[in-house]
């Protein structure tokens, strides 16, 4: 559905995204997670054909989105992180407007807009202005407004960052509706929770580039490095480090408590036996030995605050 | 060429958006009452003010002065409302970005030419609306209370309006579309108000010595300008400008870098793909170039035919006195030849300096008036040219034998290097307001335009105009020995 290959955007002497590739299916949820100025919004404009790409091709629904740039956005269905409504129009209005602009018939449009509006449980605001919605409310319209024209390929862009949380909520709950469309789907974000909650696989991307994609699952895998095991002993452990170091070579001390060592370990089932047996030689039990998994958090930024960015590429 | 599906289409699009707008400005009442007041309270009042003034010059027995100045209000009735014009055209774009909708609009299949004229319909359509019954209730209150204005003299009121409407809203619509705040565009706006504001005074005076040619031409003057501006207006429109770059910020650090790059040809690559380096490779390039040159280069052809007609018909028109004449005449000539070889003899440099100042002034004036400057000096010499011939045939000798020998020599250089290089710069100049397949924005473009001007101008039009001064020089004066000696 979604084909991005070596996508660079330049402006002027400024690289924003640099070499992005990734592809979404049909059915599929992809979270583009990185800080504020990452390339997320260039990706997601290159994507819409409303910016073209300096090097590297993107292809929506088969079509390329410079040569075939109309027929990408009959495409695609896009919200921003303000929903941009026209505050003096009712909500049937705002439809009919779009609408138009997808070549429906007006009969169409309006059994569409009905249909929507009930499904997020807002009927009874079809003809109300929307300069009179709540946040939640008006992000939903967007929602709605990008899914008017049934298109195989919706785009996200930050949809709950300006929010409360409890419009976040709202608004993840109908991110999570759409998802029975079967569309493809690209959500960026700077929320982990949302991602992880919402996406199939996330792309984490970092000053224009993806520096790690995959399920959350396979992120943590792939970016916590050597496992992390904790061992908690029975009493005070009085043993100079150096000499537990010396001893297994292969562990990499990270921590050491009153009772607990923490360490990092390529072959845990090789070395957590190895140093259960040396403590013991100390006369140092074991009450307890755990992996530590670490966070989606604490993964994301390892990664993003090696190399964060000092300006907002928002705007631009 | 579009098809009447499409036209029909792209009306809809438009329409679409107009409609929108319009229905959002009259629910506007900051807009709204405004303009109401200026459409039926002002109108009212300036209908008092008529009959007073006529009645106070009349006690004075200078009544033509009442007359005279009931076209000038007539004039203001109009012009007010369609002020707002340009209030409602300078939020076209930029208020839509502020309030971040302008992005779900530029990712719908609208074109930016439908979305672009859409935008401006809107905002010229409300005014003008308002304009025109401003100017009913006011030429009928007059009509009641003063006398009958000349229908000439509405009419005309009611097109300059119109015109000036669509001129303001044009260009502030460009201004719209390039500023990133409505504070910015706001303080854009002077530069649109002021020059229109001097149109009208220079109106209400034409109006005053009833001068109703000049207006008719100053209609004319107003409708090109407002197809330039349109024109230019769908150039710049670009999505990529309207939600990135804009005019904020004085950024010309990257025109001399671009301009570089291009002129060096880094990024390019010759027609054939190659990509060699070195002089050889340069030269490949430029030579690739000229095929993106074809249409000025036809636009050229075909104006250097109409120069040529052109002198021929003037010289019918015009016949050179007699005595002139027999000058021409071959016993004449060969009397001249040896005059006229000591003379070009001697100046080569002065032969190539002249063409290169001609292709400056061809440059100069081109980049004022979007090339056509450059096509009429284009023209020049073909035009004398083709009316020396002609005046030559008219007095019995062979047209051919003097083209043959008098220009021929030296034009088989001459007249393809100026072609080709009028038609770099009629490209580069009129890249402002012909629509171009790039993706690229206007500003790029033009520069791009500039730079392969200058490869062409440097490549082939120094060496080629310096081989073209020599062969002036030397080789015709000796053809026309040879010929006519």
């Amino acid at each position: 559905m979604i084909e991005a290959r070596n996508l660079v955007k330049r402006y002027d002497d400024f690289e924003a995204v640099k070499g992005i590739s990734f592809s979404v299916a049909q059915g599929e949820l992809l979270a583009l997670l990185g800080p504020n100025g990452a390339g997320k919004t260039s990706t997601i404009r290159m994507i819409s054909s409303i910016l073209a790409p300096t090097a590297g091709t993107v292809t929506v629904n088969g079509h390329d989105t410079v040569l075939q740039a109309d027929d990408v956005r009959r495409s695609i269905g896009m919200i921003t992180e303000q929903p941009g409504l026209y505050e003096r129009m009712t909500g049937l209005e705002y439809l009919l407007f779009y609408g138009r602009l997808y070549e429906l018939s007006s009969r169409d449009i309006e059994q569409r807009a009905e249909l929507l509006f009930k499904r997020f449980g807002m009927e009874d605001a079809l003809h109300r202005r929307l300069g009179g919605f709540s946040k939640g409310m008006k992000q939903k319209a967007g929602l709605i407004r990008a899914m008017l024209h049934s298109p195989p390929v919706l785009l996200l862009d930050e949809p709950t960052s300006a929010m409360d949380p409890h419009s976040a909520r709202q608004v993840r709950a109908a991110i999570q509706e759409l998802r029975q469309d079967n569309c493809a789907i690209i959500l960026t974000t700077h929320n982990l929770n949302e991602a992880e909650k919402l996406a199939d696989r996330i792309a984490i991307i970092n000053d224009g580039e993806i520096v790690a994609k995959g399920t959350a699952h396979e992120l943590r895998r792939q970016l916590s490095g050597d496992r992390l095991m904790e061992l908690v002993a029975d009493r005070l452990i009085r043993i100079p480090l150096e000499k537990l170091e010396r001893q297994i070579p292969d562990i990499q001390f990270e921590e050491m408590g009153d009772e607990m060592i923490r360490y990092r370990t390529v072959d845990p089932i090789h070395d957590n036996p190895r140093l259960i047996q040396v403590m013991a030689g100390f006369g140092i039990g074991t009450v307890t030995l755990r992996e530590i998994t670490p966070s989606l958090e604490e993964i994301y930024l390892s990664i993003v605050r090696e190399d964060e960015p000092e300006t907002s590429l928002e705007a631009i | 060429m579009m098809s009447k599906k499409d036209l029909l289409h792209a009306l809809k699009m438009i329409i679409a958006v107009a409609r929108r707008e319009v229905k959002d400005t009259l629910r506007d009442w900051r807009l709204v009452i405004p303009i109401a007041g200026l459409t039926l309270l002002f109108p009212g009042a300036m209908t008092l003010v008529a009959s007073w003034m006529s009645s106070l010059v009349e006690s004075y027995d200078s009544a033509i002065i009442g007359e005279r100045a009931l076209p000038i209000l007539l004039l203001v009735v109009g012009f007010f409302p369609t002020s707002f014009s340009l209030v409602i055209a300078l939020e076209a774009f930029v208020g839509e970005k502020e309030r971040k909708s302008l992005e779900p609009l530029l990712s719908t299949p609208l074109t930016n030419r439908q979305l672009f004229i859409g935008k401006l319909l809107a905002a010229v359509l409300p005014p003008v609306m308002a304009s025109y019954v401003g100017i009913a209730t006011y030429a009928l209150g007059v009509t009641l209370v003063v006398g009958p204005l000349e229908p000439a003299v509405i009419l005309l009121v009611v097109v300059l309006t119109t015109v000036q409407a669509f001129l303001m809203v044009a260009a502030s619509v460009i201004v719209s579309s390039q500023a990133t705040s409505t504070r910015a565009a706001n303080m854009l706006a002077s530069f649109i108000i002021v020059p229109v504001s001097i149109i009208l005074q220079g109106e209400a005076f034409l109006l005053v010595f009833e001068n109703y040619t000049a207006l008719v031409w100053i209609i004319f003057f107003v409708f090109v300008m407002t197809i330039i501006f349109v024109r230019i207006g769908v150039q710049l429109f670009n999505r990529e400008n309207l939600l990135g770059r804009n005019i904020d910020f004085m950024n010309v650090g990257w025109v001399p870098r671009y301009f570089a790059r291009r002129f060096v040809g880094r990024d390019m690559r010759s027609a054939d793909g190659d990509q060699s380096s070195g002089l050889r490779g340069w030269y490949k390039q430029t030579f690739a170039l000229i095929r993106e040159l074809r249409i000025p280069i036809a636009v050229l052809v075909f104006m250097f035919v109409i120069a040529c007609l052109a002198g021929m018909v003037t010289a019918f028109n015009m016949r050179l006195p007699e005595e002139m004449l027999l000058s021409l005449r071959t016993d004449q000539t060969r009397a001249n030849i040896s005059v006229m070889q000591e003379m070009f003899t001697d100046l080569p440099v002065f032969i190539f300096t002249h063409n290169i100042r001609a292709v400056l002034l061809l440059v100069l004036l081109g980049s004022f008036t979007f090339g056509v400057s450059s096509i009429l000096i284009y023209m020049l010499p073909w035009a004398i040219i083709a009316f020396i011939t002609t005046q030559f045939a008219l007095v019995g000798e062979n047209p051919f034998v003097f083209i043959g020998a008098t220009v021929l020599p030296h034009a088989w250089v001459e007249l393809p290097i100026l072609l080709l290089i009028t038609a770099a710069a009629l490209r580069w100049h009129a890249s402002v307001i012909a629509p171009t397949r790039s993706n690229k924005p206007l500003s790029e473009v033009w520069v791009q335009h500039g730079a392969d001007f200058f490869r062409i101008m440097v490549g082939f039009g120094l060496p080629l105009f310096l081989i073209a001064a020599l062969l002036e020089s030397f080789l015709t004066p000796f053809v026309v020995g040879w010929v006519y000696g």
